[in-house]
């Protein structure tokens, strides 16, 4: 149909005026006519649509069932009173349910979330609400649960609620097992967090008392870290831990400088460590020896990136190697000294024993020559002047004899051994009852005292110190020597003990000197060289000796055997 | 002169003079050489320089020795003793003043038949020349005088 325009309205109003009356009644019949016609393919065309509409619906139903059957998720349809109207077979293996036993059943004794007869309430508001998820605990068909993620929609137009349910106790067993992983991962790492920290103190600690400490110098930022113990051993007042590469090759003693600088710059990847004693002087002028130890990380370019290492202020240790170094040299020179006067001692004694006593042997030979074949010629007064010459001349060789043994006590050799002592003084006193057989005396010889002592040197000892005691016994018709040991503080002290004339113990500090006598030659005689000798054997065992007595009652002489080698 | 010879290796005339005075009061039965000191001795023993026109066949049984000699002293005298084939066997005893305990073990590996020490008194020193020349001269068999030599 075409509208005509405005200008040829006007032009065209009559005619058309007129046409427009005779169509006018026209048009009211055929108008429904047309209306009629019109309509016809309306209809005809909306039934089309719907017939593809009702199309398009069935697959979609189709769709969805075949979602529903298909989802990994439970599915169940219930109306607004709890009963179950659908399911499908996930939900059925879910729960352990036939599909026609869920249709017998209400939620109400599906969800174990709630009291059974609070269902009503709760699904009033889930359709109050429209949809929700949340999780709920589900019955199954033997009565054991699982725990469900639920998502629910209610539609009000068919009063129904549609659900589907995901069981996630799986998960949630898994989200526990992470839980409690979580946890003891979290202790774990604590504990192990504790543990560090104990062993980072103790290496602080190990490092303090090793008089240590370690470092790490980075070469690019020329960064020098240390630990906390370096601040006494370097003497740095304040913040010790961090400096320059540069600032410590200041600290380094100037002589050792070059060292230093070689060690470092000859280190390479094949050979990455290094060992090296240096001085450090402290701020307060004090030297420090190090002992440092090494290790360079280098780059693909075996360029140096790093040093780190451990040093130690070994200054003590060397003063001490020094002082013993000088010492030893002072010990060297003394024993050289010793071992020629030794050498010199020794002449001298070979020639005593030679040159002194022959004169000797002279004077008291041709006495006796003189005395036998000229006896008629001397008067009896000058017969006895040959004879004292003869007994001072004998007297003399037993005091050159007894100073050689003296001598020879300090020169020879101390090799110890395990000595029977009681053996020792039992064969000592048997020689002294022979050479003396009137005498009668009482010994007692304590059995089995086992010393470690030189065999020759302690007989020379326990002979001197038995000889004075069958000596000094010589008055009395009773007369008694012991030799026993008694222990104190532990330590074993021998003794040999007479009754025999004994003597002041105020005069006992002249006992072991050589040529002391405390008893007239004529009452007792002897040399008084012997207690000299017993003293340098023991002192040369390292023991003690001393002496206890009183006159006309008896003298004690206690003595130890030291475990030490040579007294000095 | 068929008396048994001894041979005294001293060089103090003292001590040579007390020892001849001993031998002879102690009645041992032997003439007493007396060398003054070791090189003395092995020519008296070898028969060469002043002693080249000595009987061989008259050689000395027993050799008295001192230590403290000049020249060659005693420890040398005994080992060139000990080495000869001739004097290989001869008894030689040290006599002598030093005890010490060196010289005597010294003289034992030497090969000394025996080491006496002089003593000062001279009634000691009897006796032992009285001993010595029983035993060495008396009692002891050397390889010589033994049946089928």
């Amino acid at each position: 149909m075409t509208i005509p325009s405005a200008a040829t309205l006007t032009e065209i109003d009559e005619p058309l005026d007129r046409l427009g009356a005779s169509l006018r009644a026209l048009t009211e019949a055929q108008r429904k006519e047309l209306a009629l016609l019109n309509l016809m393919e309306d209809l005809a065309e909306s039934n089309s649509r719907l017939e593809s509409a009702n199309q398009h619906l069935l697959l979609q139903a189709n769709q969805y069932r075949s979602l529903i059957a298909t989802t990994l998720d439970g599915y169940l349809r219930f109306d607004g009173s709890g009963r179950v109207r659908d399911s499908n077979d996930t939900y059925s293996r879910m729960s352990g349910y036939e599909r026609q036993e869920l249709l017998a059943l209400s939620m109400s004794a599906i969800d174990a979330t709630f009291p059974a007869d609070s269902m009503i309430d709760r699904l009033g508001q889930l359709a109050a609400a429209g949809a929700a998820r949340y999780e709920a605990t589900y019955r199954r068909k033997d009565g054991s649960t699982f725990e469900a993620e639920v998502s629910v929609s209610y539609s009000a137009a068919t009063d129904e609620f549609i659900l589907f349910a995901r069981d996630i106790s799986p998960r949630q067993q898994a989200e526990q097992e992470i839980r409690q992983l979580n946890a003891t991962l979290e202790q774990r790492v604590l504990e192990r967090t504790d543990q560090l920290r104990e062993s980072q103190e103790r290496v602080e600690l190990a490092l303090h008392v090793a008089r240590a400490f370690t470092f790490d110098w980075t070469v690019a930022t020329d960064v020098v870290h240390r630990s906390r113990h370096c601040a006494d051993i370097l003497g740095i007042v304040g913040d010790a831990t961090t400096d320059t590469g540069r600032a410590f090759f200041q600290r380094v003693h100037p002589d050792d400088r070059e060292r230093f600088i070689g060690v470092v710059t000859r280190m390479t990847p094949a050979q990455p460590h290094y060992t090296l004693q240096y001085r450090v002087v402290r701020p307060d002028g004090q030297i420090v020896v190090l002992q440092e130890g090494a290790s360079g990380t280098f780059d693909a370019n075996r360029q140096l990136l790093r040093v780190t290492g451990l040093s130690a202020d070994v200054t003590g240790r060397v003063n001490a190697e020094e002082s013993v170094v000088k010492l030893n040299q002072v010990l060297h020179r003394r024993m050289t000294e010793l071992q020629s006067a030794n050498h010199e001692l020794e002449s001298f004694a070979y020639s005593i024993s030679h040159d002194l006593r022959a004169p000797l042997r002279s004077i008291d030979g041709f006495s006796k020559i003189l005395l036998r074949d000229c006896a008629a010629l001397l008067d009896p007064k000058h017969q006895d002047e040959l004879q004292r010459i003869r007994q001072s001349s004998q007297r003399m060789g037993d005091l050159i004899d007894n100073l050689l043994e003296l001598s020879r006590t300090t020169r020879a050799d101390l090799r110890r051994a395990q000595v029977d002592l009681s053996d020792i003084a039992r064969a000592l006193l048997d020689d002294l009852q022979r050479s003396d057989p009137t005498r009668k005396v009482t010994t007692a010889i304590q059995p089995g005292l086992i010393v470690a002592a030189d065999p020759v040197l302690l007989r020379a000892a326990l002979g001197n110190l038995l000889t004075n005691a069958w000596k000094f016994t010589a008055r009395r018709p009773d007369a008694k020597i012991d030799v026993g040991m008694e222990s104190r503080d532990g330590e074993p002290i021998y003794y040999v003990r007479d009754n025999g004339v004994g003597f002041d113990l105020a005069y006992a500090g002249q006992l072991f000197g050589p040529f002391q006598r405390l008893h007239a030659a004529k009452d007792f005689p002897g040399t008084g060289i012997g207690l000299a000798t017993v003293q340098r054997i023991v002192h040369r065992h390292g023991g003690r000796i001393w002496a206890d007595a009183a006159v006309n009652v008896g003298a004690t002489f206690y003595f130890t055997i030291g475990a030490g080698g040579d007294a000095p | 002169m068929n008396s048994k010879i001894i041979l005294l290796v001293e060089d103090n005339t003292d001590d040579a003079m007390l020892t001849l005075d001993a031998v002879e009061h102690s009645r041992v039965p032997a003439h007493v050489v007396v060398a003054e000191n070791g090189a003395a001795a092995l020519d008296y023993l070898y028969c060469s320089g002043p002693y080249a026109e000595r009987d061989p066949r008259h050689d000395p049984v027993l050799v008295l020795l001192d230590l403290k000699l000049p020249k060659l002293d005693g420890h040398e005298v005994l080992r060139r003793i000990r080495s000869h084939p001739r004097t290989r066997l001869l008894p030689v005893v040290i006599l002598t003043t030093s005890k010490e305990p060196l010289d005597v073990s010294a003289c034992y590996e030497a090969g000394a038949n025996s080491y006496i020490r002089k003593p000062v008194d001279y009634d000691q020193f009897l006796d032992a020349v009285r001993t010595i020349g029983a035993y060495w001269l008396g009692l002891n068999k050397t390889p010589g005088q033994l049946p089928g030599h």
